[in-house]
């Protein structure tokens, strides 16, 4: 019985023209989503690749200098994308990609494309994830909404309940049916999609098919959800357009409205800090001290200095840093980048804490939203969520404090006071090796998603709890 | 008979409540749209005022250690001196840095150039979120300044803004095609479209009030509180007496008109193709999702692809290919001390350093000008492609109209930005000769700086940028509006088609 009524429903959407429609828009949507993606996956790929190749020559082949001057030169790190970024550049365009490590001086990751890309980018990019998390869910409420509502109005449904169709089986037929039609899009996305994994992409490939498999399960959970909300809506609206009004009304709010709202609200929860309040508090600790540090940090910079000098002094037991064996102003120095580091630790922890506080907060409108959960599991399988970006944004800074010291550990060693000058070369500069991002592992990646894995879930099971107790209540009329 | 079919339908919309829920929801969202762009041009505001602050506090210490010199030497009546560059703090009698122009205008004084926000600011954040709206001039290289990196959490940049330019362009058709989808399947599927026609009304005439009632409601509610959105702004802001706010606020109105008189078009064309009400849901859904969500997409993917910018890692990479090879040409034996520290050079060193410094920020700038010149024009090119292509989706046209009537537009920004580039020329200019002629400034100087006024735009300017989408997109309303209305006249009241 439920064949019959899924066969039934499958072959009355596929003939209605809207569907037809629908359809072909939304596969030619989905194949042109997985090309531009694929495509721009490549390029960026390939410039990061070459880029990075080149900053590693440059630091290589920079003319035999200083090594401090070196420092000052610097390197670039350049972040790669993950593999599944093809699929879902989640904050992509939005977040730095590169970093100008230099001496004395903590910078922000910086080249976000949409900064350069015009305001129309703004509107949102068109990728396979996009497409089944906006799109998707719109086709099974225009698909399914007059499952129930519609026969209703023209009176079969009365016909098929005087048969003693259970509820039950009445409703995972139309299950059935509706899914099908739209498995017709999604199974063609599926395909590209483990195609492209399978003859691959360059790059990253840790653990891609176990986060290709979770995604294909989140998305999955996202549909059913949509799905059984549309027919339970329509089991219970007293007309068919009824029926469509709500649901529409329901997906513009869960996905346009809400994700919008939530991310102002979270804003106004935790503000985030302008630049040149970052910069200003950051350099004033620095030259003054940071209250509540133990230690030397809490003394302003000058006294810092000075009671390492006579520490120094007194080790070496001699009366002047011009009779340390050591090169003093390159040790000098060296104390004020360790102290920068702890002090830009701090500001840069608490800006990262901001940012996750704004993303728990925005998780938490998941209970009005199926497409928040969604969201955020999306982009933490895919690698271009908040936390692979703020991996990359802690590991570029010790790696930039590594380089620094090295460098200025070559002129305290080999050079005094007396004789302070040293050129260095490649042999020098090569002791740093260079910058690597390691992407997360799996469950790096899932922590702080348990919220949105139980939501997400959730969503799928109350909406079956409700279509389930919709269609047990079904009136003929 | 149009005046009765429009009270009529007036009294019958105010009565519903779905209605009254709808344009009570427009009304929230626009107020909760204002708010949070206010607070993005606050705090835009905010960070432009610590930089402000920083800035002069730092010409301030320059300022007090000079004046301190001036006294001391005239009280001894000893002649003043030049002072070589020096990142050491003078001792007491020694020449100061504020003496060497070189020192004041390259590292030690910046100018803050700022991009005040205008009067409709908070009405569509734009990119003000990504960038910063003030960039600090000083000697070294150009490229520097060019990258204002403004700190925001990305999942909010992806987001974007819940401004009142997203609930024009998003929200706003959503409440328009709740209003128009049933304007005559609802009658006709109630039956009560027949009874009309039996009185002495065309159905074009009938139509035409339905619509004039709904366009009107909308716009009353847009009106009052787009006033009370402009007040609200404007006294946070305090640009309530500035008449150029109130100049764009009438063309904010003006484009909300427009871009809703498409909406209803598209909402009467339905109508006239004489379906069932959830077809014509179903149609303008779609018609909503394609021109608000795809069509800006894959406008945006059609500008990149075709004039893909060089990647700013490429900029980067010939910033350094330059440097390496500016760095080449020098002498060797400077390379040796600390080029960047000079309070560890030789005496006789430093009388060069800033020289060398100098030559080499200018053989970077050269160097790098074509890539970035190459640069800049594949974004002119991406935007006059969106330009064109605005006119297929009246979403990226109101986009560009509402950014450029907010003054957040790209438009505005790379205009300031060619300003500040031109300012810094006249930044050079006050303190190059300075610095070369071994001048030694005095503090009376210091009020002469100069200082950069980024001026108003004209209206006329605004008006220019923005004439283009607005006409297409009243062209397309008037033709949406004047074809279905045509259609009207094969309307069976009867069959469906």
């Amino acid at each position: 019985m439920i064949r019959d009524i899924a066969r039934k429903e499958f072959i009355c959407l596929i003939r209605d023209g809207r569907f037809k429609w629908a359809i072909v828009i939304m596969l030619l949507l989905l194949m042109t989503s997985f090309l531009t993606g694929y495509q721009r996956y490549q390029s960026l790929h390939s410039i990061q690749e070459a880029s990075q190749a080149r900053d590693n020559e440059q630091w290589l082949s920079q003319d035999k200098k200083n090594p401090h001057t070196a420092a000052h030169f610097g390197n670039y790190a350049y972040k790669p994308q993950g593999t599944l970024a093809f699929f879902d550049n989640g904050i992509g365009n939005y977040a730095g990609s590169v970093v100008w490590l230099e001496a004395h001086k903590t910078n922000f990751a910086q080249n976000r494309p949409a900064q350069d890309n015009g305001a129309v980018s703004r509107f949102g990019d068109l990728t396979p994830a996009m497409t089944l998390q906006v799109l998707l869910p719109l086709l099974i409420v225009l698909m399914g909404f007059s499952a129930f509502a519609g026969e209703r109005e023209s009176g079969t449904l009365r016909q098929v309940m005087s048969l003693g169709v259970s509820s039950r089986t009445l409703l995972l037929g139309k299950l059935l049916g509706t899914s099908a039609a739209v498995g017709l899009v999604a199974l063609p996305a599926i395909l590209i999609g483990v195609g492209v994994l399978t003859f691959g992409l360059p790059g990253d490939n840790a653990q891609v098919g176990q986060r290709g498999l979770l995604l294909l399960l989140f998305y999955l959970l996202y549909a059913l959800a949509f799905l059984f909300l549309t027919l339970g809506v329509s089991a219970v609206a007293r007309t068919a357009k009824g029926a469509l009004i709500a649901l529409i009304g329901f997906w513009a709010m869960a996905t346009f409205i809400l994700p919008k709202a939530a991310a102002d609200i979270s804003k106004m929860v935790t503000p985030t800090p302008t630049y040149s309040e970052f910069y200003h508090l950051a350099r004033q600790t620095s030259l003054e001290g940071m209250k509540g540090a133990k230690g030397l940090l809490a003394l302003p910079q000058g006294r810092h200095i000075e009671t390492a000098r006579r520490q120094l002094l007194k080790q070496y037991k001699v009366a002047s840093v011009r009779d340390l064996p050591i090169y003093w102003v390159a040790y000098s120095m060296q104390i004020i980048e360790d102290r920068d580091y702890a002090i830009y630790q701090k500001f840069l922890g608490q800006l990262r804490e901001t940012f996750f506080r704004q993303q728990a907060v925005q998780d938490r409108f998941g209970l009005l939203s199926p497409l928040i959960p969604l969201r955020s599991l999306s982009m933490a399988t895919s690698g271009t969520g908040l936390v692979d970006q703020e991996r990359f944004n802690q590991t570029v800074q010790d790696f930039r404090i590594g380089m620094i010291r090295q460098m200025n550990n070559e002129l305290i060693e080999n050079t005094t006071m007396k004789d302070p000058l040293y050129i260095a070369g490649e042999e020098v500069f090569g002791k740093v090796k260079p910058y690597r991002y390691n992407p997360p592992t799996l469950s790096e990646s899932f922590e702080g998603q348990r919220m949105n894995l139980v939501l997400l879930a959730a969503w799928c099971a109350l909406m079956a709890a409700f279509a389930f107790a919709a269609v047990r209540r079904l009136r003929a009329q | 008979m149009l005046k009765i079919i429009f009270s009529h339908e007036v009294r019958q919309l105010l009565k519903s409540p779905a209605t009254l829920f709808m344009l009570g929801l427009l009304a929230a969202a626009m107020v909760f749209g204002i708010y949070n762009g206010t607070r993005a041009v606050e705090r835009q505001n905010k960070s432009a005022v610590v930089a402000v602050a920083d800035e002069a506090a730092a010409k301030q210490r320059v300022l007090d250690q000079l004046v301190a010199y001036e006294r001391f030497t005239a009280e001894r009546g000893i002649p003043r001196v030049f002072a070589p560059v020096n990142h050491a703090p003078p001792r007491p009698g020694q020449s100061p840095q504020g003496t060497n122009a070189g020192a004041v205008g390259g590292e030690l004084v910046k100018e803050v150039a700022i991009l005040p926000p205008t009067g409709l600011a908070a009405f569509a954040v734009g990119q003000m979120d990504l960038q910063r709206n003030y960039t600090l001039v000083d000697m070294k290289n150009k490229f520097n300044m060019s990258d204002n990196f403004e700190i925001e959490n990305p999942l909010n940049l992806m987001t974007g803004t819940f401004d009142i330019s997203f609930v024009v362009i998003f929200l706003l058709p959503v409440f328009i095609i709740a209003l128009t989808y049933d304007m005559l399947s609802g009658e006709k599927e109630s039956g009560t479209l027949a009874l009309a026609m039996t009185q002495p009304v065309s159905l074009r005439t009938f139509m035409a009030g339905k619509l004039l009632s709904r366009i009107a409601l909308l716009m009353l509610v847009i009106v009052i509180i787009g006033l009370y959105a402009m007040l609200f702004s404007g006294s946070a802001l305090g640009v309530l007496d500035d008449p150029d706010a109130w100049v764009r606020f009438g063309l904010f109105l003006l484009a909300t008109f427009i871009y809703s008189l498409f909406w209803f078009g598209l909402g009467v064309f339905v109508n006239s193709l004489n379906k069932s009400s959830e077809t014509n849901v179903t149609i303008l859904s779609g018609a909503w999702l394609l021109i608000v969500v795809v069509l800006p997409a894959l406008i945006s993917l059609t500008a990149t692809t075709a004039y893909p910018a060089p990647s700013r890692m490429e900029l980067k990479v010939a910033m350094r290919d330059a440097s390496i090879a500016a760095e080449k040409a020098e002498d060797d034996t400077t390379k040796a001390y600390y080029t960047d520290h000079v309070e560890m050079l030789p005496e006789k060193e430093t009388e060069t350093y800033l020289t060398v410094f100098l030559a080499r920020q200018d053989a970077l700038e050269k160097a790098v000008e074509p890539v970035f010149a190459q640069f800049r024009g594949q974004l002119e090119r991406q935007e006059a492609i969106v330009g064109w292509f605005q006119l297929l989706s009246p979403a990226v046209a109101m986009q560009n109209a509402l950014n450029e009537i907010s003054g957040n537009s790209t438009d505005r920004y790379n205009a300031y930005m060619d300003k500040v580039f031109a300012f810094q020329k006249e930044w050079k200019q006050f303190f190059t000769p300075r610095y070369l002629q071994r001048e030694i400034m005095d503090s009376s100087m210091y009020d002469d700086f100069p200082k950069f006024e980024y001026g108003k735009e004209a209206p006329y300017v605004v008006l220019g940028r923005i004439l283009l989408s607005a006409f297409a997109v009243l062209l397309i309303s008037i033709g949406m509006n004047a074809y279905a209305f045509l259609r009207l006249r094969r309307f069976g009241v009867r069959e469906n088609s």
